[in-house]
């Protein structure tokens, strides 16, 4: 039996109104709870607009330049900033060794990626309470050093400047570990095991293959993982919002916990728009890093 | 001894047994086991704390407890209305699957199997969805929900979670889509079955994998979130889990051993969720996880 078939799908039924109709619910309901409320923020950054104030004069462009003014801006993606390293100094390299462990021909490897990936399934304000029991000064982590006769240590972990800034950004670092592990793990596992096996009969060691097979393929995966934790250390905020409020004094402050704050809290609702359409903007530049280069990597 | 032979693709999931343990593998099971304990025991913890009394969370904060204080759990339940809390997350998550699955099936649907000439944009216009914070909507909604009557109700965040997901889910479900062979719908259109039928009797139960790995997903995300559930619900009997328990702190703040209990509530069947379909979200992940969600 031979059947000619173009390339292309052809179009065999579907009218417009059918089309139409199905596309409907979906795209409806997105513009309406989506985009057009994002659209409607870019309009309220352009405007003084003092929450229950009634009046709203147009500004122009006056919150941006006051946001280039702010010094709690500068410091809110100071930390940010900070969390960009941990994630990518510390949750990364991390996530690709525990992958890569998992590789080694292991036991109760389900066990070990169940256990590391429970954080990644918990509520971030479970996580962020729990945390807080960990850090508050006269609890927790402070208790646990005193029993081991490491009192020296103790800080008031989150009302120290120079110390709060990490412990806000730690435990969001320690949570999504597991998640990364898990799409390395995805990445090695495509690698073809003869690779492996000739290298072990070419008496290559676990280093050696680490370095010169593992890492070369993955390499491009891991590279979309560092663009994407860019992009999580942009957005981070529960940790900061639910164990310090930013504070104290806008120390630990993020990007997102000021623009809650200036919105919620100040009800500087244009200002804190123009907060979030930077926040926008910035994801976006980073989301479109992260499309162009999964793109070129699909297209080698 | 024959060696096994090899079944096509060699799953990495799958430990291999027989293997002497010798000192490099003593440090994989190191590194391994460290970081297992670096996630599990604040967990521990946790749970452990939840059992004490609170003259026992001060005296002995780290051991076991030293009789099981299961009022803490009681005082929770009751003081916390985490009755109610776990309903609320629990109707969300359910009516919002159940809606982002139609809505993103539907859209999936008709960009996976049709051409017609608006196609990129319609795709443009729904990824354009990926590059958007939930920071960014917040204001605009709680002014919108206000508006139209949908604020502090649990109709309102199950549609706006359930739009929430719609570009992943319609980017996830297309691509899963498009690998259905055209010849299981062309037979039903060509007996004369409508665009719903062919829809709901073919496309939709042959893409249950992929339904399956997205409502995981969607139940997790619902369950867990947090900014949007804060910001546009306001009375107690609206709120969600993690809502919920961040008021616990203000409202209880003494009482740790209570609080513990309430998060070891709200975490356990998340756990539970995952441990029971882990390999959805293994495959979810796998699938999409760097697109830029």
């Amino acid at each position: 039996m031979i059947r000619s078939r173009s390339k292309r799908p052809r179009r065999y039924y579907g009218t417009t109104l059918g089309i139409v109709l199905f596309l409907l619910p979906g795209l409806g309901l997105y513009t309406v709870l989506m985009l057009y409320p994002t659209v409607q923020s870019m309009g309220y950054s352009l405007l003084r607009w003092e929450g229950l104030r009634a009046t709203r004069d147009f500004v122009g462009l006056d919150n941006y330049a006051r946001i280039l003014r702010d010094p709690i801006v500068r410091v809110a993606l100071a930390n940010n900033l900070r969390a960009w390293l941990l994630y990518s100094l510390v949750q990364l390299p991390l996530a690709l060794l525990l992958a890569f462990a998992l590789t080694r021909k292991v036991r109760f490897v389900s066990l070990f990626r169940f256990l590391y990936y429970i954080p990644c399934v918990t509520s971030g304000s479970v996580l962020a309470l729990m945390w807080l029991f960990v850090f508050t000064a006269q609890y927790g982590l402070n208790n646990f050093l005193r029993s081991i006769d490491l009192g020296v240590l103790v800080r008031p972990w989150l009302s120290t400047d120079g110390i709060v800034q990490w412990t806000t950004n730690f435990p969001a670092t320690w949570q999504w570990v597991g998640f990364y592990m898990v799409i390395f793990l995805a990445a090695i596992g495509s690698i073809p095991e003869e690779y492996f096996e000739a290298a072990q009969i070419d008496g290559a060691n676990a280093w050696q293959q680490l370095f010169y097979i593992t890492l070369p393929s993955i390499r491009l995966v891991y590279i979309a993982a560092s663009i994407t934790v860019l992009k999580d250390a942009l957005g981070t905020y529960i940790y900061q919002f639910i164990m310090t409020e930013g504070g104290p004094l806008h120390m630990s402050e993020t990007l997102v916990t000021y623009t809650l704050n200036e919105i919620w809290t100040e009800k500087n609702w244009g200002y804190g728009s123009a907060l979030a359409v930077l926040h926008f903007a910035l994801a976006a530049v980073v989301t479109g890093l992260i499309w162009r280069f999964t793109r070129r990597t699909k297209d080698q | 001894m024959t060696s096994q032979p090899r079944l096509g693709h060699t799953s990495w999931s799958r430990p291999r047994r027989g293997l002497k343990l010798k000192p490099g593998r003593a440090v994989l099971y190191l590194i391994l086991g460290v970081w297992a304990v670096a996630t599990t025991y604040p967990f521990v913890w946790l749970v452990m704390t939840s059992l004490k009394s609170t003259f026992e969370l001060y005296s002995n904060p780290f051991g076991l407890p030293s009789e099981l204080h299961f009022k803490n759990y009681v005082d929770a339940w009751v003081l916390a209305s985490m009755g109610r809390l776990s309903l609320n997350s629990f109707v969300v998550a359910l009516a919002s699957t159940v809606l982002g699955i139609f809505i993103a099936s539907t859209c999936a649907f008709i960009l996976s199997r049709f051409e017609f000439r608006l196609k990129p944009v319609v795709w443009g216009y729904i990824l354009f969805g990926f590059l958007m914070p939930d920071s960014v909507r917040l204001l605009p909604l709680a002014i919108f929900t206000r508006k139209v009557g949908v604020y502090d109700s649990l109709v309102g965040l199950t549609m706006i979670y359930a739009t929430r997901g719609l570009p992943w889910n319609a980017f996830f479900l297309s691509s899963f889509m498009e690998t259905i062979p055209r010849e299981l719908e062309e037979a039903a259109v060509i007996d004369g079955a409508s665009m719903w039928r062919v829809f709901r009797n073919v496309i939709l139960p042959v893409s249950q994998p992929a339904l399956a790995t997205m409502a995981t997903f969607h139940v997790l995300y619902c369950w867990n979130e947090f900014m949007l559930a804060l910001l546009l619900t306001a009375s107690e009997v609206t709120r969600t889990l993690p809502v919920g328990v961040h008021f616990l702190v203000g409202r209880f703040y003494t009482n740790e051993a209570a609080i513990s209990a309430a998060l070891v509530i709200a975490a356990v069947p998340a756990v539970l969720f995952f441990l029971f379909l882990q390999r959805y979200v293994v495959k979810g992940m796998t699938a999409g996880s760097l697109t830029g969600t």
